[in-house]
């Protein structure tokens, strides 16, 4: 718990070195991620979809879960919270981006009823459109999840990552 | 038969799946795909297929290999869609046109060389001027000879590219 406070903290204050000035927008994401060489997830289908906040110019918070499809549904799930910053310029007007994101992920495993703490790392390559499109897609992420409780790591991978936007800027 | 007249009719079909295909809009799908039976693996799928659409019918051949362990499994298989409706809609801007789908096909696993009858629903599908996607497709499919004859799936994304 005390953990998960520092993590959260560290979360706030990242946020916080974005500049404020640009009015904040909401996305709801989707995406499935496929997960390679880990101990600490069982073989299966994997989503993930969450809640996108834009901060400032360049930063954004992002809350999401992921939930296990096959072979057994909902059997494992997870919920985390993720900062990323935009490398290459501001989220508006930017069309072609590229995007860094890390954060905190629980896991509760299904198969043995255990609950794993986890850090993650993602790089987005090229990160496609803006709130002015309504859209934005992150294509070919690369993540990197190092559970915290086995001192294991894992390597995720998506092919697009959809953010759709509420309102245009 | 001389070889003229076998040249002929090879021209022929030829002639007339080259006129019939220009007809139809045609491209290719991405799919991230689960299936849950013994028989199949628990891996992640990931489906390349092949698509022919024109109105409200379309048909697929597909494609799947398990993404994070690609050479252990196969799964070839080949689908007709059948678009229930047809509405427009607008996003941002953006003309999108909501078209949910019931396919019929069949599964073909290189492993076990046997046919599985499938029947899926695109409940959630848009498709806007030259992309689809579709998400949730939840799919059934009997399996001959086994102790469990009905197995199901979900293909929880698939992205869709029209080409022509």
């Amino acid at each position: 718990m005390v953990r998960l406070r520092k993590v959260l903290i560290v979360l706030l204050c990242i946020s916080g070195l974005f500049s404020l000035e640009a009015a904040p927008q909401v996305a709801i994401t989707a995406n499935p991620v496929s997960i390679f060489s880990s101990s600490t997830f069982p073989e299966g289908l994997y989503s993930q979809q969450g809640l996108l906040l834009s901060v400032g110019e360049r930063g954004s918070v992002e809350l999401q879960s992921l939930i296990q499809w096959t072979p057994d549904p909902v059997d494992s799930i997870g919920v985390g919270l993720n900062g990323g910053i935009l490398l290459f310029g501001p989220l508006s007007p930017t069309y072609f981006n590229m995007k860094l994101d890390g954060g905190y992920l629980f896991y509760h495993r299904g198969a043995d009823q255990t609950d794993h703490h986890l850090l993650s790392l993602r790089v987005s390559p090229l990160v496609l459109g803006n709130p002015t499109y309504g859209y934005q897609d992150r294509i070919f992420t690369v993540g990197l999840l190092y559970d915290l409780s086995d001192s294991a790591f894992s390597v995720t991978y998506t092919t697009v990552i959809g953010s759709w936007f509420f309102q245009s800027r | 038969m001389g070889y003229r007249r076998v040249l002929r009719v090879v021209a022929l079909v030829f002639l007339l799946s080259n006129a019939s295909l220009s007809a139809l809009s045609s491209g290719y799908e991405v799919t991230n795909s689960g299936f849950s039976h013994p028989q199949l693996s628990e891996s992640e799928m990931l489906g390349l297929s092949i698509f022919y659409q024109r109105d409200l019918l379309g048909v697929s051949l597909s494609g799947y290999i398990p993404l994070t362990d690609p050479l252990t499994e196969t799964i070839l298989s080949s689908e007709m869609r059948l678009f229930v409706f047809d509405r427009t809609f607008t996003w941002f801007s953006l003309p999108g046109r909501y078209r949910p789908s019931v396919s019929v096909g069949v599964l073909y696993p290189l492993d076990t060389g046997s046919f599985m009858p499938s029947l899926s629903l695109d409940l959630l599908s848009v498709q806007t001027q030259n992309s689809s996607i579709s998400v949730l497709s939840p799919h059934i499919f009997y399996v001959p000879d086994s102790s469990e004859p009905v197995g199901w799936g979900v293909s929880i994304c698939r992205f869709g590219f029209l080409l022509w």
